[in-house]
């Protein structure tokens, strides 16, 4: 995290300087935030409607390797057991510099973060995808098959937000997105009746409600300075002690220097905890959600509002939708047959999918990297800790790859309070069975274009790790109630045993063979689900969550 | 005379190779070499008496722009002569090539070639034999490049130099590598917690995973950033160590364990009252083990170090939290993050000083164990002035006695055994015929790996040369996989000795070169040009520059064919214009290990498959190459063992192995550009020597120099 003085001070501007937080139970003194049973966390789903694009633009990349040839991680981590070994490395490798790239879709914006970051590859959905967005969340494939006729249960930002132990004061969940398309990332306005929702398309409606209209009271008493604020000042004079010492040459004096700037600036991250503020009353109401990946300034004032809701703990959950669905698209009509199918059709002398992952990058960078930063340079006294750390925010894309459902790309940012190890890139393909021409996009369009794509593990394994890293537990969120064949087939023999007690969550063997369609049964069941260990659906992914 | 010419026919022999020179230019230069610039026109003793007073970097570089400006047009990549590029050549590559001989301008072929009325007489097509073509180089340019040559050492015909009776190499602040930290963290929490305790605290905060790595230079140990990551997560790390250390069930024990080191006169019963005298007593014994060196009282810097460690118990509410914040801050302080030589005595010359016997024990026990000293290193400190000879050989023998974890990583960097290729093409049907009875897993990599470290610590620790980890045909294969591949029955025994050892069969395979790990590819086809670029890179230190782009669609490698083997799919596929200046270069290294297929099985007969990946016909191998052009020397050699026999003789391997060590073990941010440097030229010397691989590491540090520290 490096954050210059103008940067913070503007930040500071944005949400407020001079009123502590009044009301969290974390600004009690240390040694009681040590009795404290959990430590608040919030979950933050950033999802981009730009539809369909192409998985490898989400990955890191060596800047010599070309799409074709993505560089796998190096790092091996053996599971055990008849589990595939998951290959993973520091991101850090991939991005030398806080001016690297950090992969096509992310572009440089996060790069000073990536410590904080997961990127996550080889998680695959057994479902082909359909448009109703909220898969990614363990929604249904496809709403217009499905909703009405098989059982509903919630996506897990709303699952999160419904559990007590997550949201002890019945927060209502906000999420935002372009017009008709508001709650499709979080499925929940038919089926979810107990969610309170602070739902909108504009910027206005979203202040409101987080805000009460604006009459959110702001008042507070002084915030306790970190427990290292002094120590660390002493250790700042050893370095300048040692710094200027007659015995240290012109080039120790530089490393010295350099690293007086680092320790200054944790120091200076400590210290934000006096004056961090859930002052809100200078946002400027302006612009909606989906506009944010055309305007940097529509985005920071959505990255500064989420970060103020967190501060005031008017939120723990949030949800954003942010995409063209039916509008413009690079100043043309977007129409998914023809900008989304054909990826390698040339518009303007690129191709769709590069098209695609610009926009992509658009809101990266103006919504997600300001709200990451805003987090990372605030502490929560809960813990001593940045808001980041004590945060999960996911973003990800709505169809993969022409629906295709192998390797979606999930990036994962923060440590939900310690809960998730952070810096990686961790690919959980299997790479003893290469997978190319297993799904549409690959078998349509030539699976050269595709090489290093590998059968994974199962995409309902991210959203246990999630739930998990979240404060729950299995029983918080298994349920055995539901069918016990694989899309209520009973003629598939050995896969369905022992399925009734899977646990896990998810749509995995809930469904019915007569409303998924043909495509599905092709592509996935006979392809791509014998392939799986469904033993381990109820399983978090290895390497992600802390002990 | 003759001598010279012993000399210079060596050299020209070499530089021939590049050059293309044939056996006419034996006797030119032979002649030339006898009548010494005859036909130069230019004074020596002017020549030599030129820019005198220059350094010896400040000589190269005017050389080096001197030959940018009138050499580059051709000789550079993408010129007509980029098969030797010569402004990318360091100074010690001229040498080793045999461009020049230090000290002797008068034999050197650059000059040679630079003097602009000899006959052609060696290249019989009509063409003048002078350099640069379009006519001689400004007189002054030329006098730069012989003065350049003149001022360098040409002593015992060792690539490194050491002028200077007392110039310690460079050693600066460096902060400490990941493993280091991890390491010296470990240690340090081991003393009161004990080895159990304490890995456990390690595993279950994930510290190893959470320290950022180390990248970005030659190793691993010379990444001196210390970036916004390192502040954030060494501030956490050293929290919860802290507070570990402090809590109700450690607290005792940390106490008891560093007061108990040194006690004086304290005693205590209760924690929370704890004396003045057991204060003092806590805080000089912990620093001593944190910092790597007594903590300072009555400073030389004006800087009391103990004393201000001393009064965090005033500042803090109760014992519990003083000692935490002592531990904090003893952890992420300048000594121990970048632990600096300060402790520094007069004794050399004005610029140079001893080291005290302290940072001399953290300097070898950074570098051999790749931690802080331990217990007996500092007692050894305590007790004896390192700076005496014998002294100082019994610390670097306690500390050298433990390296193995040190060389294991350096030989997992040296030779990229972390970047071994992952499996690919497995659905191929070669690959199928190749895996037949082994199982292409991740078992399988992990045993070639460590079969390479292996052979590296056996040599080591059973006193065998350099030269024999590259002719050893001992195998250290232990695993059914890796057995299977090198036909072998039994597993290595865990202790070998020359009795008890299994060997490979022989003429089949033999040193390092023709281990498993340096020939696989994860696929069904090997690649001689990865192969040789994989030597090169690490073995020669002789990098070849990448494809230009124009030609980026070529370096895929070539389709089966069902026609040729896959020597002589590459030999086709590089034979073009465009590629053969350079892969004349390359491709005979690779060649030599034609008998080994991509998970370096030998193979007599190679299986050859068509485009669809049928076998469809089954032909000899063949791995007879001439090295000239490749190496720069003049022999011809069958196969893998008799190159690697070849290649542990050289110069430049030699060299190359001197630098990568040396910038390992002393974290060098990036290999070694200067010659100059006492250490490596102690190393080469060894090498030459034939000591022991053991001596060759402890030659780096056995020097009188690297006991003292330049300070400017």
């Amino acid at each position: 995290m490096k954050l210059t003085k103008q940067s913070r001070r503007m930040f500071l501007q944005g949400v407020g300087t001079s009123l502590p937080i009044p009301f969290l139970a974390s600004m009690l003194p240390r040694t009681v935030w040590a009795q404290t049973a959990e430590i608040p966390r919030r979950f933050i789903s950033i999802l981009s409607n730009y539809d369909i694009g192409r998985n490898g633009a989400w990955f890191p990349r060596m800047s010599s390797h070309s799409m074709n040839n993505l560089p796998p991680p190096s790092q091996v981590h053996v599971v055990g057991g008849s589990h595939h070994n998951i290959y993973h490395q520091a991101l850090r490798d991939f991005v030398p510099t806080n001016s690297s790239n950090l992969s096509m879709v992310a572009g440089t914006a996060l790069s000073p973060f990536v410590e904080s970051i997961n990127i996550l590859r080889g998680l695959d959905f057994i479902f082909r995808y359909g448009h109703d967005n909220s898969q990614v969340l363990g929604g249904l494939p496809s709403s217009s098959d499905t909703r009405g006729k098989l059982k509903l249960i919630p996506t897990i930002d709303h699952f999160l937000n419904n559990h007590k132990s997550f949201n002890p004061k019945g927060l209502p969940i906000n999420f935002w997105g372009p017009a008709g398309h508001i709650e499709s990332w979080s499925y929940a306005a038919t089926a979810d009746t107990a969610t309170k929702a602070a739902s909108s398309y504009y910027i206005s409606g979203i202040y409101n409600a987080l805000f009460s209209n604006g009459t959110f009271p702001e008042a507070g008493e002084s915030a306790k300075p970190h427990p290292k604020m002094d120590v660390l000042s002493r250790v700042l004079e050893d370095y300048k002690r040692v710094r200027n010492s007659r015995n240290i040459s012109s080039d120790d004096k530089l490393v010295l220097d350099n690293a007086v700037d680092k320790w200054s600036d944790v120091q200076k991250g400590l210290l934000q905890s006096t004056t961090a503020s859930c002052k809100h009353k200078s946002l400027v109401k302006m612009g909606n959600v989906a506009s944010a990946n055309e305007s940097a300034a529509v985005g920071k004032v959505v990255a500064d509002m989420i970060t103020a809701a967190i501060l005031c703990d008017t939120g723990r959950v949030f949800t954003i939708g942010t995409g063209p669905i039916g509008g413009l698209f690079d100043g043309e009509n977007f129409e998914h047959g023809t900008t989304s199918h054909q990826p390698f059709s040339l518009v303007n002398g690129k191709y769709q999918w590069q098209r695609m992952a610009e926009r992509q990058n658009g809101v990266i960078r103006h919504i997600l990297a300001p709200l990451v930063q805003n987090l990372s340079s605030v502490i929560d006294p809960s813990n001593g800790k940045s808001f980041l750390y004590n945060s999960l925010i996911m973003n990800s894309y709505e169809n993969g790859q022409v629906h295709g459902y192998l390797s979606h790309p999930v990036m994962l940012i923060g440590n939900a309070g310690g809960k998730i190890n952070s810096g990686q890139y961790i690919d959980y393909g299997d790479k003893s069975k290469p997978a190319n021409g297993a799904d549409e996009f690959t078998s349509t369009l030539g699976s050269e274009n595709f090489s290093n794509n590998y059968q994974g593990v199962l995409y309902n394994r991210l959203l246990v790790t999630i739930l998990q890293a979240m404060g729950l537990s299995a029983a918080d969120y298994e349920d055995n109630s539901l069918e016990s064949q694989v899309y209520g087939r009973s003629d598939l023999g050995a896969m369905n045993v022992n399925l009734s007690n899977l646990g896990g969550y998810g749509y995995v063997t809930r469904g019915d063979l007569s409303i998924v369609g043909n495509y599905t049964i092709d592509q996935s069941l006979k392809k791509g689900l014998p392939k799986y260990r469904l033993s381990t659906f109820k399983d978090p992914l290895p390497l992600l969550l802390r002990n | 005379m003759i001598f010279v010419y012993k000399t210079g026919l060596r050299s020209v022999h070499r530089g021939a190779n590049l050059l293309k020179f044939k056996k006419p230019l034996l006797i030119a230069l032979f002649i030339f070499t006898t009548t010494s610039y005859q036909n130069c026109g230019q004074p020596m003793k002017a020549i030599t008496g030129n820019n005198v007073s220059q350094s010896s970097l400040a000589r190269f570089e005017a050389a080096k722009l001197t030959l940018e400006k009138n050499c580059n047009a051709c000789h550079s990549v993408g010129g007509s002569a980029s098969f030797l590029n010569l402004a990318a050549m360091s100074e010690l590559e001229i040498i080793s090539k045999g461009l020049i001989i230090p000290g002797k301008p008068n034999e050197s072929k650059l000059i040679y070639r630079l003097h602009n009325s000899t006959p052609s007489v060696y290249n019989g097509n009509g063409q003048t034999s002078n350099m640069p073509p379009k006519g001689p180089i400004p007189s002054e340019d030329f006098l730069t490049l012989v003065n350049w040559i003149t001022m360098i050492d040409s002593g015992a015909n060792i690539p490194f130099l050491c002028n200077q009776n007392e110039a310690p190499d460079k050693l600066s602040a460096t902060k400490l590598s990941k493993i280091q930290y991890f390491n010296s963290l470990k240690n340090f929490m081991s003393r009161s917690l004990g080895d159990v305790s304490t890995l456990q605290f390690l595993n279950t905060k994930n510290v190893l995973n959470r320290i950022p790595n180390d990248g970005g230079g030659a190793y691993t140990t010379g990444d001196n950033n210390f970036s916004a990551s390192h502040s954030k997560v060494f501030f956490e790390i050293a929290e919860e160590v802290a507070m570990e250390l402090t809590s109700s069930a450690q607290i005792a024990k940390t106490v008891s364990t560093y007061v108990g080191y040194e006690p004086g006169s304290c005693t205590y019963t209760n924690l929370d009252t704890l004396s003045p005298a057991c204060r003092y007593a806590f805080v000089k014994n912990l620093l001593l083990r944190i910092y790597g060196r007594p903590v300072e009282e009555n400073s030389l810097n004006s800087n009391n170090e103990l004393e201000g460690f001393v009064n965090e118990f005033s500042q803090a509410g109760t014992t519990k939290i003083a000692l935490e914040n002592i531990i904090f801050r003893a952890l992420v302080s300048p000594q121990f993050i970048f632990h600096p030589y300060v402790d520094i005595l007069p004794g050399g010359t004005v610029t140079v000083y001893r080291l005290s016997s302290y940072a001399i024990a953290r300097r070898l026990s950074l570098i051999y164990n790749n931690s802080f000293p331990d217990e007996n290193l500092l007692k050894l400190a305590a007790t004896k002035d390192l700076i005496e000879e014998s002294a100082f050989l019994s610390a670097l023998s306690y500390a050298s006695d433990k390296m193995a974890p040190s060389i294991n990583q350096f030989t997992k960097e040296w030779l990229r055994l972390d970047k071994l290729p992952n499996y690919s093409f497995q659905s191929h049907n070669k690959f199928k015929l190749l895996t037949t009875g082994i199982n292409p897993n991740e078992e399988l990599r992990t045993s070639m790996i460590t079969e390479v470290v292996d052979l590296v610590n056996y040599i080591r620790e059973s006193n065998k040369t350099v030269k024999d980890l590259f002719t050893s045909n001992i195998s250290l294969a232990r695993t059914p996989d890796l057995m299977k591949i090198y036909n072998q029955a039994t597993p290595a025994p865990n202790n070998i000795s020359d009795t008890n050892a299994v060997r490979f069969p022989a003429g089949e395979r033999g040193g390092l070169l023709t281990r498993a790990a340096m020939l696989f590819t994860g696929g069904h086809s090997e690649n001689p040009i990865h192969r040789s670029i994989h030597i090169r890179n690490s073995l020669l230190c002789s990098k070849i520059a990448d494809p230009p782009p124009n030609l980026s669609s070529e370096i895929i490698p070539p389709a089966l064919d069902g026609v040729g083997t896959t020597r002589t799919l590459f030999h086709n596929k590089t034979s073009g214009p465009q590629c053969i200046s350079c892969h004349s270069q390359i491709n005979p290294i690779g060649f030599a290990f034609s008998k080994y297929n991509s998970f370096g099985m030998y193979q007599d007969i190679e299986p050859v498959f068509n485009a669809a990946g049928n076998l469809v016909n089954e032909l000899p191998t063949d791995a007879k190459v001439d090295l000239q052009v490749a190496m720069g020397v003049n022999r011809q050699v069958d196969g893998g063992i008799e190159l690697s026999q070849v290649l542990a003789e050289t110069k430049d391997f030699k060299s190359c192995l001197v630098k990568n060590y040396y910038a390992y073990a002393h974290q060098l941010p990036e290999m070694p550009q200067s010659i100059n440097s006492c250490a490596m030229k102690r190393m080469y010397q060894s090498l030459d020597a034939d000591s022991s691989l053991q001596d060759f590491f402890k030659s780096s540090t056995v020097i009188r120099q690297f006991r003292f520290r330049k300070l400017e």
